[in-house]
């Protein structure tokens, strides 16, 4: 890259051509103050406090906007720019309340800073009050003119880093105040980013604080919603958790934060937490002590294990607990009750996800997101990225500014992205790995490649007139994304829910390793929740000891047994091609452990699931509320939420991050690995860990994966665990197979399901915030199809599958192209996986009107 | 009356604004328009044109009066892949109608001088920036544009050359600050009408979408296919050296008849006053004139006889600005009158300098309270030390500048009559005008 060489305030400076004025300064320790001035945005130069003087210009320049030039002679401290910087400062004071005694932003604000720093004591300048309108009507995010510097931060933020544009300046003049483009209550993404920037107290969270910011001890955690796993602050008084704020320059999420990861904690300490254990009692629940309930879940597994052996007691492990929390459930399954049986749900419906895909394939796609903001070409597939894993999209959307990346958009919906991709393409369901064949076929008819023979050959015989009608994606733009698939030196692809969740998604995915293959690019899978890989990683699967070490093979067993002490079992899996609920329901399991998931609301069979939980004799299940799966158990442990104790989440880079203590356990809850650890030791088990450290030294000396890694290393960027993959590039000929469709002659509709924008899992809806945004469940259908139906918006329909039916709200859409409908899954009122009973199959529903 | 007419047809009176027909394409033509376009296409090549209007002496009519050949210079050794070219018809100026009028009157001169223009800087793209106000001038130009295209002077491959031109018509706010040319590329691009910091990028040679564009005020295009097609002495045997040519004056104020008058520029003040708009109305006596709308300090009595051109203007502290001269007789209250030029500038601050934002209201609510009646001292001094404080200050554009220049102007020249109004606790002018009417 170019250089220039500057002089600022006599030091001379050798900066890269494309850096401004204050960046030089601030790379070599020259203070300039600032503030409207943000790193992570484009300089907006309103403010002008950032002034300097430039020799040979008449007036003094704004620095965060002054690229630098050769020869250039800059001071930043003449009297002049010192003079004017204050009067800057001043004529913002004019018409500022300084109600720093009732703000909530006193303590941290910039405006408050910085004259401080000026040493401005006294207003010589002085103006007529001006009547605004504050704009607290607003769901979760108010605006209060009066305090509003006009710096322009949440204009940019919303429109450069969310892409959503919500605000714009009214008026102009000394009247500007700052409005939603359409002049109507806000309505977005809520992603608080626009509250996070503003410099002062005048954007804030409807959450109202009662806290100053100088009470508030800032603890740094991770987000418990999705895989991005944002770094963020729980900012606590008092052992309570005020809000969630995150710091720029910090993490994958670079101070950006979604609805839910800022607005969504309140599920901490809500009412419904539970507080004692419980025990059933006929059909009630009643608290217990922890001792009492301690002591009849070992007898009674005790039994259990002595009349019908260890493996008739299964364990459901969690995407969202800790992996010290998984790893001592695992080795309390395998050591103590001597049993394979355990599971996680991600696996359980998708068992190539959980661990195939990693230990036989090798495949290459737990990367950093850095492949993605060092790209220059990026292919979401099969995953909504303004939607899911919300930051992901901002990633996308930073990385398309600052290097103009090119967007290429697929889904089976309509799902399109902000600002608009350069290709979208809209595929049909299931025909996935053709499509990526065309598209690959495409790409070699164009240029010579290297790899196998055999893929070639499959190659020839794909025809693209058949891929694009059986696919319907049109030829030309096959082709219009495979030239600019070849055109790229950097390409990175994305692949969603939609692939992870599909009944061919190995397949997909292999198919997709092949197209990186060719043109050089870099694949990242989503993960839904906080531990999806995590859990993985630590062995919570029937057929793989943590690391991905199989559980039948006699060496892995072997290391295990040194590191644990025991003779591990060598039977796996119960019945192979059945999961724990399927053999729940058969009768051969007698007691399920179920670690922090609501199996009712998220088995991809909610009938089966409820079936398999009316007939199991024992229950045990552990979590923060009485979730629809808790109603059924016979013993409850309360466990502490993520705030509340310490541990790791390994998000979906392969990340390993920490999570830390902000407040007390909530009643008599308790962290998750704490009570697994007193029930193994209750049962004979010896587990000898005093703190959360000590269970994480275990896993890394007994995973290579997490191998040489310390906990105390551990800080604010997290540790990527090792996934790098060794293997060569491997080409596979990955054929494209129909999929079973499941549904009467009069179900036209394809069923597809997945998360909406505000919330994910079970933890979201107890969140009041959360349901102030949404709360209603929605079925998603196509105009055209509406149309067909006689169906209106927000029309109340019955959604009807073979397996079930739900009632349901209407949104009449776009997003689903004509003959695909969409659920969002998760909602008690409306559980989406009633419909559903197969996983390797595609569910086929018809909607009904319902008559008012 | 001693007009000059260039750019205005000579047989078209313009005290009657609605009278005025504009000459479309035939009566253009058969007074030899299209001339110097086939003269620069067939016998020029860019750099001669460019030449050309740097001998002219030509420049701007759009307020800062830069010399119109050095500014196409610049665009034209600019590195870019596209050029562009705007004409500047946003006029959000008050009393200033001098665009319009030569719209109106004569659009294909204004056409001719674009198109001459775009291929002298290699611009295959220009946009017509109009304010949205003018609905009759966007017809009249949407016609002309019309006939020009099917008349090959627009379009691929003019008058059989390689060169291609695409004009187009842009509507802009009915802001003034919007006819700011920074302002101009944010609006054209669909973003609200606000200036850039200058230095670094000037629309020279970073502009609309980043490539090098030329702004150019309407009357100055005009002005090009004369200057083409007769050249650069015959041009400047008109007006002053430094400032040669003529200029459109929109004359309003106190006048007997004001209008628009193109005189070449050098003509002295009192001339324009008395021959062009007939003396004085009412039995006035002259007070003031803002040669340049509100934004620049005014000229007095003692100063009839000052050259109206560029230089000479700024050498008394003045300017000429886009020649809207405003006449103030001795019955109109000076007070009230600038009042009305801070409420302006307050009303079109676009407010994203806070030096702009805040000094535009402070000063007019300074004002209003002395032209009410309810100012003391303390306020003329606060006026007085905000115009000064507010002098240096850094601002994107030129709007808080003129402010300052013509309020700090009026208070310096006509101070007793804002101690009148202090001292008797109302404005007199008023007070008589309602005497009379009651
Ligand atoms: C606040 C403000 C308003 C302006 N309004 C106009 C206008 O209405 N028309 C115009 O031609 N120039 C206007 N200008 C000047 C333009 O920025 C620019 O200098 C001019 O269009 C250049 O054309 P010229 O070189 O032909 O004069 C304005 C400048 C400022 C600072
Ligand atoms: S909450 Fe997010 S999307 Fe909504 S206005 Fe603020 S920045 Fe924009
Ligand atoms: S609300 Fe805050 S961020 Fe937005 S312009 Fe005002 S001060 Fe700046
Ligand atoms: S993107 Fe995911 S990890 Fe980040 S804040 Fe949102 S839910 Fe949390
Ligand atoms: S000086 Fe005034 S009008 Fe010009 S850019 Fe600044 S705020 Fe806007
Ligand atoms: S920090 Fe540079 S203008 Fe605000």
């Amino acid at each position: 890259m170019k250089k220039v060489t500057l002089t600022i305030d006599g030091k001379k400076i050798v900066a890269d051509s494309k850096k401004t004025v204050l960046e030089a300064a601030a790379e070599n320790d020259i203070y300039i103050p600032t503030m409207c001035y943000l790193k992570k945005l484009n300089p907006i130069g309103s403010c002008r406090v950032c002034l300097v003087d430039i020799e040979g210009a008449d007036d003094p320049m704004t620095s965060c906007q002054l690229p630098v030039m050769e020869g250039m002679v800059v001071s930043t401290k003449s009297d002049r720019v010192i003079e004017l910087r204050q009067l800057m400062v001043k004529l913002i004071l004019v018409n500022h309340p300084v109600d720093c005694t009732v703000c909530e932003r006193s303590g941290e604000c910039r405006l408050q800073d910085i004259t401080y720093e000026f040493g401005i004591s006294r207003q010589d300048l002085k103006a007529e009050p001006v009547e605004r309108v504050k704009k607290y009507d607003w769901k979760l995010i108010r605006y209060n003119p009066y305090l509003c510097v006009l710096c322009e931060r949440c204009i940019m933020v919303c429109h450069e880093v969310q892409g959503v544009s919500t605000y714009k300046i009214k008026n102009n003049g000394f009247r500007s105040v700052i409005d939603t483009v359409d002049e109507k209550p806000l309505d977005c993404d809520f992603c608080g980013q626009c509250i996070a920037v503003c410099p002062v107290g005048a954007m804030s969270s409807g959450l109202v604080l009662q806290a100053r910011s100088w009470e508030l001890n800032k603890v740094r955690s991770v987000c418990s919603y999705c895989g991005v796993g944002c770094p963020i602050n729980l900012d606590v008084k008092k052992g309570k958790v005020y809000r969630v704020t995150s710091d720029d320059n910090i993490g994958i999420n670079n101070g950006n934060l979604c609805a839910m990861g800022r607005f969504g904690y309140q599920f901490i300490d809500t009412e419904d937490r539970i507080k004692t254990p419980l025990i059933r009692k006929g059909d009630r629940l009643v608290p217990a002590s922890w001792d009492e309930a301690l002591k009849l879940v070992s007898a009674k597994f005790k039994e259990i294990k002595n009349s019908h052996g260890g493996d008739a007691i299964a364990g459901i492990g969690s995407e969202r607990a800790s992996n010290e929390d998984n790893y001592l459930f695992q080795k309390f399954f395998r050591t103590v009750l001597v049993s394979h049986n355990i599971d996680n749900l991600l696996n359980m419906e998708n068992s190539s996800f959980g661990s195939e895909v990693f230990e036989k394939f090798d495949l290459p796609i737990i990367n950093s997101t850095e492949y993605i903001t060092k790209s220059d070409i990026i292919f979401t597939f099969g995953a909504d990225a303004c939607e899911e894993n919300p930051v992901i999209g901002n990633i996308i959307r930073v990385t398309m500014r600052d290097r103009e990346a090119r967007l290429i958009v697929g889904s089976s919906r309509d799902v399109g992205f902000r600002p608009p991709p350069d290709f979208r393409m809209v595929y049909k369901y299931g025909t996935e790995v053709l499509l990526i064949n065309g598209i690959i076929k495409s790409i070699i008819g164009s240029r010579e490649s290297e790899g196998i023979k055999e893929f070639l050959d499959y190659l020839k015989g794909i025809k693209l007139e058949d891929v694009s009608s059986r696919t319907s994606v049109s030829k030309d733009l096959i082709k219009a994304i495979s030239l600019s698939l070849i055109k790229s030196k950097s390409p990175v692809i994305l692949c969603g829910r939609e692939i992870y969740k599909h009944p061919r998604g190995v397949e997909i995915i292999h198919a997709l390793q092949n197209l990186a293959n060719i043109i050089n690019g870099n694949i990242i899978l989503y993960r839904e929740y906080c531990n999806s890989q995590g859990v993985n990683d630590m062995g919570v699967l029937p057929d793989k000891y943590p690391g991905y070490k199989n559980v039948a093979d006699l060496e892995a067993k072997g290391d295990f047994e040194k590191v644990w002490g025991v003779t591990l079992p060598v039977k796996g899996r119960m019945t192979a091609g059945r999961n724990i609920i399927d053999d729940v329901v058969d009768g051969k399991i007698k007691a399920l452990y179920i670690m922090g998931e609501d199996i009712v609301l998220r088995s991809h069979n909610g009938n089966q699931a409820r079936e398999a939980l009316k007939k199991i004799d024992f229950l045990i299940v552990q979590d923060m509320f009485l979730s629809e799966t808790a109603l059924f158990a016979d013993v409850v442990f309360p466990s502490a939420s993520f705030s509340e104790r310490e541990g790791t989440f390994t998000n979906m880079e392969g990340r390993i991050q920490k999570i830390n203590k902000a407040i007390e356990p909530i009643g008599e809850s308790r962290a998750d690995w704490v009570i697994i650890k007193e029930l193994a030791n209750k049962m004979g088990g010896s587990f000898k860990y005093s703190f959360t450290e000590d269970v994480f030294k275990e896993i890394a000396a007994a995973i290579p994966l997490y191998g040489g890694i310390t906990y105390s290393s551990i800080k604010n960027n997290g540790k990527l665990a090792n996934y790098q993959s060794q293997s060569k590039k491997k080409f596979r000929v990955v054929q494209h197979s129909e999929i079973e469709s499941i549904g009467d002659s009069d179900m036209p509709f394809i069923f597809l399901s997945g998360n909406t924008f505000f919330h994910l899992g079970t933890l979201s809806r107890k969140s009041a915030a959360m349901n102030m945004l949404t709360s209603e469940c929605i079925v998603e259908i196509n105009p055209s199809d509406a149309e067909k139906l006689k169906i209106n918006d927000k029309d109340t329909v019955t959604v009807k599958s073979k397996n079930g039916n739900i009632t349901i709200k209407t949104k009449v859409t776009n997003k689903s192209p004509q003959g695909v409908v969409f659920i969002p899954v998760n909602f008690e009122n409306a559980p989406a996986n009633i419909l559903t009973n197969k996983k390797d199959a595609v569910i086929r529903v018809k909607i009904i009107k319902n008559e008012q | 009356m001693s007009e000059q007419r260039i750019l205005l047809p000579a047989d078209v009176t313009m005290t009657d604004f609605n009278s005025i027909e504009p000459l479309f394409i035939e009566g253009y033509i058969d007074r030899g328009g299209y001339k110097g376009l086939s003269k620069a296409i067939n016998e020029l090549k860019p750099t001669d044109i460019i030449e050309e209007v740097k001998k002219s002496g030509l420049r701007g009519r759009g307020g800062a009066g830069f010399p119109t050949g050095k500014k196409w210079e610049l665009v034209a050794a600019a590195r870019g892949d596209k050029n562009y070219l705007c004409c500047n018809a946003s006029e959000g100026e008050p009393e200033t109608f001098k665009d319009r009028t030569l719209i109106r009157s004569n659009p294909h001169q204004l056409i001719e001088g674009i198109i001459i223009s775009a291929y002298s800087i290699n611009a295959n793209n220009a946009y017509i920036y109009i304010n949205e106000k003018y609905t009759e001038e966007i017809l009249i130009l949407e016609r002309a544009l019309r006939e020009a295209e099917d008349n090959r002077y627009t379009g691929k491959g003019i008058l059989g050359s390689k060169f291609s031109i695409n004009i187009e018509i842009k509507r802009c706010p009915d802001k003034y600050v919007a006819g700011e040319e920074t302002a101009m590329m944010e609006v054209i691009e669909g973003r609200p009408a606000k200036p850039w910091q200058k230095p670094p990028y000037y629309p020279a040679n970073r502009g609309l979408y980043g490539m090098p564009t030329l702004v150019n005020n309407t009357e100055t295009l005009s002005n090009i296919p004369h200057i083409v097609l007769k050249g650069s002495e015959w041009f400047s045997k008109f007006g002053s050296p430094k400032s040669p040519g003529t200029m459109v004056f929109t004359l309003s104020g106190d006048v007997k008849r004001p209008g628009i008058y193109e005189l070449p520029l050098g003509t002295p003040l009192r001339k324009i006053v008395y021959q062009c708009g007939n003396g004085l109305k009412d039995g006035m006596l002259f007070k003031a004139a803002f040669p340049s709308g509100p934004s620049n300090s005014p000229v007095t009595e003692s100063q009839l006889d000052i050259p109206l051109d560029f230089d000479s203007l700024k050498g008394i502290g003045s300017g000429l600005g886009s020649a809207g001269v405003i006449i103030l007789g001795d019955s109109t209250c000076i007070v009230d009158t600038v009042l009305g030029f801070s409420r302006f500038f307050m009303e079109e601050s676009c407010g994203q300098c806070p030096p702009c934002q805040m000094g535009t209201v402070k000063i007019f609510r300074l004002i209003q309270k002395i032209e009410d009646g309810n100012g003391d001292m303390k306020d003329l001094t606060d006026i007085e030390n905000t115009c000064s404080s507010l002098k240096g200050q850094v601002v994107y554009c030129h709007l808080l500048k003129g402010a300052i220049n013509s309020i700090e102007g009026v208070v310096k020249k006509f101070k007793g009559k804002f101690e009148s109004h202090i001292n008797e606790r109302k404005c007199i002018y008023k007070a008589e005008s309602t005497l009379i009417h009651s």
